[in-house]
């Protein structure tokens, strides 16, 4: 099978028919679905027991009660080093009415936990603050990569790029709606990284096209797309590895936005960023001709 | 072969091998997924007090707030703001910075209002924030911690400080900065007047290490420091940090049959004085009092007349302090202490150690900081610079003590803390965590190896590139511990993009110098070192996409972010300025051997 087939074959405008499709395939899956948040980003209630003579299982409390409320529950161990006791901090993305309440001593007590715990309201630990600070640094973070590209690159074209990076978070958001995984800290880390990933396939494709000279665009970009794809390959190779090996829930939400991430990109910079870069090109021939050096 | 005294090669030795000395010492600091830390739990002690006006606020004409905000702020010496005003009712909500009952405000504005009511715990979501930031920034002031804030309840904050010592983090973040200093028990300068805090001085004299703190005072407070001064040279001027105006301290009425010379105990002011004795060939001895309300109790049982004192006290102060432990008084005692003030404001304040004096003790239950002696020659000039002094056993307490001071008057808050509890947490991912992770690197390192050796068929290659990845991440984890950043899941996220991106950038290079699969390839086929410089063209490319991305989120971003982006950043700058460089070097020797390998033959045919 020849993985660059379509480079020959297909029409500009069939290239980029195909990615706009999966993408709103993805994003469909997103709206309908949505994305739960997580801890972190959501308010919910502290559950706070002190004195305890015995370190208490984290993992069991917080499977019995994400079961018993249906909501995400986090068990954090403490200690009191100077009277040798324990306590338990449980936050949960569920604000507890008296019933609720209820409900978590009575599941406690099955661990031999019959004291009164605090119950106290929390905010979410990313404040809106910050979550406004967050949209400004990817918005800003979008214009920095458009002006270096336009350095870099000198024709307008290149802002093609920052689209087909922005369709890869919709593939990364739709994955996460599909399996029901939390927007985290993680996952915000896992979207950072695949901008990364997916900035570096782009701009090997863009500088291919707009800036090598011999051979057709078309040729030129069926040989950044081997190394292209070898690239995304073992990436993807290395995160599914990751996944495999390492059973930490954060881990796991990482790996599954860079994987359809880097799924994505393989659509979004080889079909979408290079249907449009061959249509400039052989647009800027028909209209000059293009003189190589 | 040349390829070892190749500049390139040396630089990417000698980076290595920095990275190996900064990873040794300081060491790597993890946070705190992976290593632990304590969970500080700080009341923020705002009230909002409803006030009825008696000058009618007309349009933008605000004085009259300003005016009863002013008067609060200058007896109660806390901040204070407008939080909401009602033009029909023609009253105002204040944020005042402390708990205050309902009498004492009213005794303060007299007859400028009327308190309708007082709400204590009571905090806008604004001043959270500020008072969040403030702290974070006194614990964690390059942002490279990682110590993270939620807010809980009413007016509760949770912070998270990674692999920090408890009585630090305790020092760090459970004082207000709120100074005082007073001559002669009138107060001369508070915080408000300081401009600048100085860099902090230690000197050593015969094992005992003093600090100092050198304060920087507006001409304004330097004016007040030279009226209150006039003529009182020799006299102390007394400094306190905090001082627990608020509360009454209770002691053992034991401490009074053995007082040290230079201390006692005066009944109607109900407070100690201490006297300090000419020293240096001047005979006059000046005293100060302790600012602070202390009342002797039995430590058996509290009779009637001294139950009723502290019931009389009640009415204008808050919270109690017990002078000693939990232990050192009966339960009879603290029982009906804790009647009155109820449990949550009583506090106990033991002495460090056998060996502190009473009266450091008694001044460390002020917040007393220094008492120097206002020498004759600046008694009455309009003197700008301040120092604060102490002195600890050893260079390290002394050096802690005086940055932790210097750092908690920069960033006063604007309102009281206290601490609501604190408590170490363990590590949430462990040792298994980390053994899961070596495990996956190690796997990954083989998966992309397998890949790599499939595309190329070169053996020495993949060896090239394993060696590659591995001094780069060397190098990154390296110079992040060198910049004392903590490694924590986010940290490794970014290592882990860090040897994505190399592997990415070392196949961009292998390509165009291997230059497979493009076989009209120009006029005439280019030279190695020329097709090296165009797969440079791209990787300069992307990494200065990546590090503008990566630079905008790092100004912007919260805690995690933040650590993200710093790490990711010292990873792509190694790999563009030392390991990328360094490979392409590598891989050219490996080719060029090669050709010539495959050449020979053919010219020896050509000579024949």
């Amino acid at each position: 099978m020849d993985i660059t087939w379509h480079t020959k074959h297909l029409k500009p405008r069939q290239m980029i028919a195909i990615p706009l499709v999966l993408a709103a395939v993805f994003a469909a899956v997103f709206l309908i679905r949505g994305v739960p948040m997580s801890i972190e980003f959501s308010s919910g209630t502290m559950i706070t027991y002190r004195n305890l003579e015995n370190s208490p299982n984290a993992d069991a409390v917080e499977s019995a009660l994400s079961t018993v409320l249906a909501a995400d529950v986090k068990a954090v161990i403490t200690q009191d080093s100077a009277a040798g006791t324990f306590g338990l901090d449980i936050q949960t993305t569920k604000a507890l009415d008296d019933n609720g309440r209820e409900q978590v001593q009575r599941t406690m007590a099955q661990f031999g936990i019959q004291t009164t715990p605090e119950f106290y309201a929390i905010e979410p630990a990313i404040s809106q603050t910050y979550l406004r600070g967050a949209m400004w640094a990817i918005i800003l973070s979008f214009i920095a990569m458009f002006v270096i590209v336009l350095i870099v690159f000198r024709h307008r074209i290149v802002g093609i790029m920052l689209p087909c990076v922005a369709l890869n978070m919709v593939w990364a958001l739709g994955g996460l709606a599909l399996f029901q995984m939390q927007f985290s800290l993680a996952t915000l880390s896992g979207f950072l990284l695949m901008i990364g990933f997916s900035i570096d396939t782009n701009i090997l494709l863009t500088e291919h096209l707009l800036r090598r000279v011999g051979g057709e665009p078309r040729e030129r970009m069926a040989t950044a797309m081997l190394t292209g794809y070898m690239i995304t390959g073992t990436s993807l190779v290395t995160m599914i590895c990751i996944n495999i090996l390492v059973t930490n829930p954060s881990i796991t939400q990482l790996v599954t936005v860079l994987t359809f991430g880097l799924a994505g990109d393989l659509f979004n910079t080889w079909f979408l960023n290079g249907g449009v870069l061959i249509w400039y090109t052989e647009r800027q021939k028909r209209k000059e001709y293009y003189v190589s050096l | 072969m040349s390829l070892f005294k190749e500049k390139r090669i040396l630089l990417l030795a000698g980076i290595c091998l920095l990275a190996v000395v900064l990873l040794v010492t300081p060491g790597i600091r993890y946070g705190i997924d992976i290593a632990g830390g304590s969970r500080i739990v700080l009341e923020l002690e705002a009230s909002q007090a409803t006030i009825q006006l008696v000058t009618l606020i007309v349009g933008d004409n605000l004085t009259p707030l300003d005016d009863i905000a002013r008067l609060i702020m200058d007896n109660l010496l806390t901040s204070v703001k407008v939080v909401s005003l009602d033009r029909t009712a023609n009253t105002a909500t204040f944020e005042i910075g402390r708990s205050v009952s309902s009498d004492i405000l009213a005794s303060i504005i007299d007859n400028m209002g009327q308190v309708i009511s007082i709400e204590g715990g009571k905090i806008s979501d604004q001043t959270r924030e500020e008072v969040t930031n403030l702290l974070q920034t006194r614990v964690d002031p390059a942002g490279l911690l990682g110590v993270q804030s939620r807010p809980m309840g009413a007016n509760l904050v949770l912070f998270e400080v990674p692999a920090m010592d408890p009585e630090r983090a305790k020092a760090l973040l459970g004082q207000t900065g709120r100074l005082e200093a007073f001559i002669e028990n009138t107060l001369v300068l508070t915080a408000d007047d300081i401009e600048a805090v100085g860099s902090i001085q230690i000197q050593e004299t015969s094992g005992v290490y003093k600090y100092e703190v050198p304060l920087t005072i507006s001409q304004d407070g330097a004016n007040k420091f030279a009226a209150a001064s006039e003529g009182k040279g020799n006299y102390p001027f007394v400094i306190y940090l905090d001082r627990p105006d608020d509360a009454v301290l209770l002691f053992n009425n034991q401490l009074l049959t053995n007082m040290p010379t230079g201390l006692t105990y005066d009944n109607t002011a109900r407070t100690f004085r201490i006297t300090i004795s000419g020293t240096q060939g001047v005979s006059e001895s000046h005293s100060y009092d302790l600012l602070v309300s202390f009342i002797p109790i039995s430590k058996d049982n509290l009779d009637n007349e001294t139950l009723q004192t502290i019931q009389e006290i009640y009415a204008t102060k808050n919270r109690t302090i017990f002078l000693g432990s939990v232990t050192d008084f009966s339960e009879n005692v603290t029982g009906s202490v804790k009647a009155i003030f109820t449990e949550n404001n009583v506090e106990y304040l033991p002495k460090t150690s056998e060996t502190e004096t009473t009266e450091s003790w008694l001044q460390r239950a002020c917040g007393l900081q220094s008492a120097p002696a206002i020498s004759p020659d600046i008694a009455g000039l309009a003197k700008q610079n301040v120092e604060i002094s102490g002195s600890r056993g050893t260079y390290e307490s002394a050096e802690s003590e005086a940055s932790d001071l210097k750092t908690v008057l920069q960033q006063r808050l604007p309102v009281k803390v206290s601490f609501v509890g604190e408590s170490s947490i363990p590590a949430r991912l462990g040792s298994e965590f980390a053994f899961d992770i070596l495990k996956a690197a190690i796997a990954a390192v083989i998966a992309v190896g397998v890949l790599v050796y499939l595309r190329y068929r070169r053996p020495l290659i993949v060896g090239a590139i394993m060696l590659t990845m591995g001094s780069e991440v060397l190098v990154t984890i390296g110079i992040a511990s060198g910049l004392r950043q903590t490694i924590g899941l986010a940290e490794i996220a970014a290592v882990l993009a860090v040897i994505g991106t190399g592997v990415e950038q070392q196949l961009i290079i292998t390509d165009e110098v291997l230059r497979r699969g493009l076989p009209k390839a120009g006029p005439r086929p280019m030279s190695l070192s020329g097709r090296i410089g165009k797969a440079f063209a791209v990787i300069f490319a992307a990494a200065a996409t990546t590090i503008a991305a990566l630079a905008t989120l790092f100004f912007v971003g919260y805690g995690a972010m933040k650590g993200f982006a710093i790490v990711m950043i010292i990873g792509i700058l190694a790999a563009i300025l030392v390991t990328r460089p360094a490979y392409g070097r590598i891989v050219s020797a490996i080719v060029s051997r090669e050709t010539a390998k495959a050449e020979k033959p053919q010219v020896k045919a050509a000579q024949q």
